[in-house]
Parts: C-alpha cells; sequence; structure tokens
C-alpha cells in the first residue's frame, strides 16, 4: 500500500531523510516515533505530497503522492499541527467548507464526533484553546471516512479525556472502515495499545521497522515506551 | 466549478465588512461625478485601491498566519495542484469586484479629470475596463514578487536566472499599469506590453515546471521547494 524506496530529503548540505525503505501494508496502526528534529513531519509531508523526495521513490496505491494523483487525496486524511483552520470562522463554518470537498464525507460520523469531542458549531475558532481547535481537525478528517489517515503530533495538545476519546474514534474507525492509520507521536502510553507497528527514526535514518510485538519481545521490555527509550538511547551519537 | 464557488462563498463572506466599507466610502463619487467634489476625489479611488487590496489578498495569500486557510490544508485537500493554482488566482481577482464597479461608475468624472472631458464612446469603456483588469493583475503580480524572501526563492533555481528580470518588468509593468489604468490612456507604452507578455511567461514557466512550488510562491514559503531534483 505505501512503499518507500532509499527515501532522501536534504535541504542545501543538510540530510533531514536519509535512504528510507518501508512497507506498509493496508489496516494497519502505524506509529512513528523519533526525538525532534528525526524526520517525522518531513516523512509525513512526503508522504501527502507537500514535499518531494530529493531522490528515491515513496509510492501510496501505487501513485507517487508528489506527482499529485488529487484523486486519492479524497480518501486520505492528513491532521498536522499546521493545519490551521482559520481564525475568524466558526467550528460550524470551518466543518460546512471542509465537508464539500469529499465524496464519502459522513454528516451522522460529524454529529457523533462533535458530541464525543464536546464541540459545538457555534463557537469562534479565535476563542478556542489549542487542544480544541485540533480537535477541530480531528472531527474534519474523521468524519471524510479516510482510508488513509496522517496524523502529525497532535495528541501533545489534547487533554487526557480528548486524547482518550480521539484514540477511540481512530480506532473505530479503523476497525469499522479499515482506515490505515500513520501517526507520528511522541507519547507512547497512548498508541501503545493500538500500534501493530513501529517505525523508529533516529537523525533522519530509519532505525528500526517492526511489528510492535517483535519488537517489545525482541528487547524484552514490558511496553512499547521502555523498548523505545531503551533503542534510542543505545543508538550511536545519540544526545539527551 | 463548485469547488471555485466553496472558496468564493467563503472569501465574500469574510470579507463582507472590507467591501461593504470600501463601497460606502467610494459611493459619494459615484453620486458626485462630474461635480467639482467627485472631480476633486478621484485620488480616494487609487487610496482604496491599496487599502481594499492589501488586507485582501494578504487574507489569500498568507495562509500561514492563521487568518486563512492554512497551506498545507489547501494542499491537502484532493483538489489538484494546477486547479488549485488558479482558484487562487480566481479567489484574488474576485477581491477586486468592488474597486470594479467603483471604478467603472466613475470612469466619466476620472477622464475629465485627466482628459477634460466626459465624452466617452464604447471605446473607451473597453480600453478602460481592459486596463483595469491588467492593472489589477500587475498589482497582484507586483505583490507576489516583491518580497525579499520570495525574491531569493526564485533566484535560488538554476533556470530561475530570467526571473528577476521577468520581476522587474512586472513591477515596472504594474507601475505603468496603475498610471494608464486611471487615466484611461490610449496608447499603451512599450514597456507595459512587455511587462505584461514577460510576466504571462513567467506564470506559465512556474505552473509547468513545478505546480506545488509555485502555488507556494504565491503564498510565499518554503524556499526549499526550489532545488531541483
Amino acid at each position: 500500500m505505501i512503499e518507500s524506496k532509499a527515501l532522501l530529503y536534504k535541504v542545501n548540505s543538510k540530510l533531514i531523510l536519509d535512504q528510507i525503505d518501508f512497507k506498509i501494508n493496508s489496516g494497519q496502526f502505524i506509529v512513528v516515533v523519533g526525538e525532534n528534529g528525526s524526520g517525522k513531519t518531513t516523512l509525513l509531508q512526503m508522504l501527502m505530497g507537500i514535499i518531494e523526495p530529493t531522490s528515491g521513490s515513496v509510492t501510496i496505491w501505487d501513485h507517487e503522492p508528489y506527482r499529485d494523483p488529487y484523486k486519492d487525496r479524497d480518501t486520505i486524511g492528513y491532521i498536522s499541527e499546521k493545519i490551521s483552520p482559520p481564525m475568524d470562522w466558526s467550528i460550524g463554518d470551518f466543518l460546512e467548507f471542509n465537508r464539500t470537498f469529499y465524496s464519502n464525507y459522513s454528516q451522522t460520523l460529524e454529529t457523533e464526533l462533535m458530541k464525543d469531542l464536546r464541540l459545538q458549531n457555534d463557537w469562534k475558532i479565535s476563542q478556542l484553546s489549542a487542544g480544541q481547535t485540533r480537535r477541530i481537525q480531528v472531527v474534519g478528517a474523521l468524519s471524510a471516512q479516510p482510508k488513509l489517515l496522517f496524523i502529525d503530533e497532535i495528541t501533545a495538545v489534547l487533554d487526557i479525556v480528548g486524547r482518550a476519546k480521539f484514540m477511540k474514534a481512530l480506532e473505530k474507525l479503523r476497525r469499522e472502515n479499515g482506515t490505515t492509520v500513520v501517526m507520528a507521536t511522541n507519547i507512547l502510553d497512548d498508541v501503545d495499545s493500538y500500534a501493530t507497528e513501529v517505525i523508529l527514526l533516529h537523525q533522519g535514518k530509519l532505525l528500526k521497522h517492526s511489528s510492535k510485538s517483535d519488537l517489545i519481545a525482541e528487547y524484552s521490555k514490558q511496553n512499547l515506551t521502555e523498548t523505545l527509550a531503551y533503542l534510542i538511547e543505545k543508538s550511536e551519537g545519540y544526545s539527551p | 466549478m463548485k469547488t471555485l464557488l466553496s472558496f468564493v462563498k467563503r472569501d465574500l463572506k469574510d470579507n463582507f465588512l472590507l467591501i461593504a466599507m470600501t463601497l460606502t466610502m467610494a459611493s459619494p463619487l459615484i453620486f458626485y461625478q462630474t461635480t467639482q467634489v467627485g472631480f476633486d476625489s478621484t485620488s480616494i479611488l487609487g487610496f482604496l485601491f491599496f487599502f481594499f487590496f492589501t488586507i485582501y489578498l494578504s487574507k489569500i495569500w498568507n495562509g500561514v498566519t492563521g487568518a486563512s486557510l492554512s497551506r498545507e490544508y489547501l494542499l491537502s485537500l484532493p483538489i489538484s495542484r494546477s486547479k488549485m493554482f488558479w482558484i487562487m488566482w480566481a479567489r484574488s481577482f474576485v477581491g477586486f469586484t468592488p474597486i470594479f464597479c467603483v471604478a467603472w461608475f466613475s470612469r466619466s468624472q476620472i477622464r475629465m479629470k485627466f482628459f477634460h472631458t466626459i465624452a466617452l464612446t464604447w471605446r473607451d469603456d473597453a480600453l478602460f475596463l481592459t486596463m483595469l483588469i491588467i492593472g489589477s493583475w500587475m498589482f497582484m503580480m507586483n505583490l507576489a514578487t516583491s518580497q525579499t524572501t520570495q525574491s531569493q526563492m526564485l533566484m535560488s533555481r538554476k533556470r530561475g536566472k530570467l526571473i528577476p528580470v521577468l520581476k522587474l518588468f512586472a513591477r515596472m509593468g504594474f507601475d505603468g499599469a496603475m498610471i494608464f489604468a486611471w487615466i484611461g490612456a490610449f496608447l499603451m507604452p512599450v514597456e507595459f506590453l512587455l511587462s505584461v507578455i514577460l510576466a504571462s511567461i513567467a506564470i506559465v514557466y512556474y505552473s509547468l515546471k513545478n505546480r506545488i512550488a509555485f502555488i507556494q510562491w504565491m503564498w510565499g514559503v518554503d524556499a526549499t521547494l526550489f532545488r531541483r531534483r
């Protein structure tokens, strides 16, 4: 479904991503982990076709995202801290605008999510907290019922209840819709019970790509958080 | 068309106050045409032009400010990059609607100011409208190319060495267009015509070369996209 071959991304002479190879099958919940600056956001931007690789290739459903297969994006969701709904709109305004672009958009699901995430249509976006603004994005993206969902570090701004509800909604979508989730995060407690695969990036390199169970078993740790913390620390050149 | 309408509908709703203010401020010019009051206040049009469009265009283009739809959101929508590129231009042109209306209704007064006559023919009208459209377009080109970071981005491309020249002509053309659009001149200077042609080439070149980059150029962000593979 997603295949990356020798993916490399350079800005001037600085290597952001270096020879990344991986293959992701549909229906998986992939967690992309790595310290700040390891290339998580760049990788997701590349998968969304927002930036183009310097060399190597990445394909989603056999299409290269940077070649603009725009019809594919009808079934691809993207939630990122870099996406901000206009501040002078209300939540209802944003959702009304957003839903016009997606053919599989479910207003029933939207209403359900709005209720779950405790949002109201008439609230002004400028008056919301960062966490509430992210919740709007979650409602917009999940209601489009994507087959593939990219999430870029948004759980950090959600409160405990918000995170739990978001993860629950995500799991429901994955179960009912077969959605593949690729989520970049550093808060592993939330994803520990949902993740099926882990991609660990370190200084732009792919340190590990494995199923969660194999990874935990290989290093004999209690959970994903401990395993990944151990892996990052033991990797060469790591400076906390 | 449906997609474009979604954007335009939102833009008109978001900028309703700004449009209403511009029209209200300019309306006396329509009622006082051919009188001394209208005659002396022609310059208000010029002021309104800058007042309205700099705010409007910044709102549309500077998607990274949070005041409008962010660049990453727009690029993640299931709309082709080339379509998005034209949508951005169309949205920008919609912003010119009120000033077009004001300028159109006040054209006889503008003409009187500069040529001391109010006798207008269809030829004058056609020229005036053409100059307004071109002037508006040059104004946008000027905004898009005037920022330092954008110039650096344009020049960072190996094949983009021609761009500073195009940019210069675009800017000169803008100045020319501004003057000639308002006075409704019959003759267009060579410099202006050249700039229109060259700026058009620049647009086509960037659209074909890298559609994502061009959309981003319009928004003035992410110079890294301009490197070559």
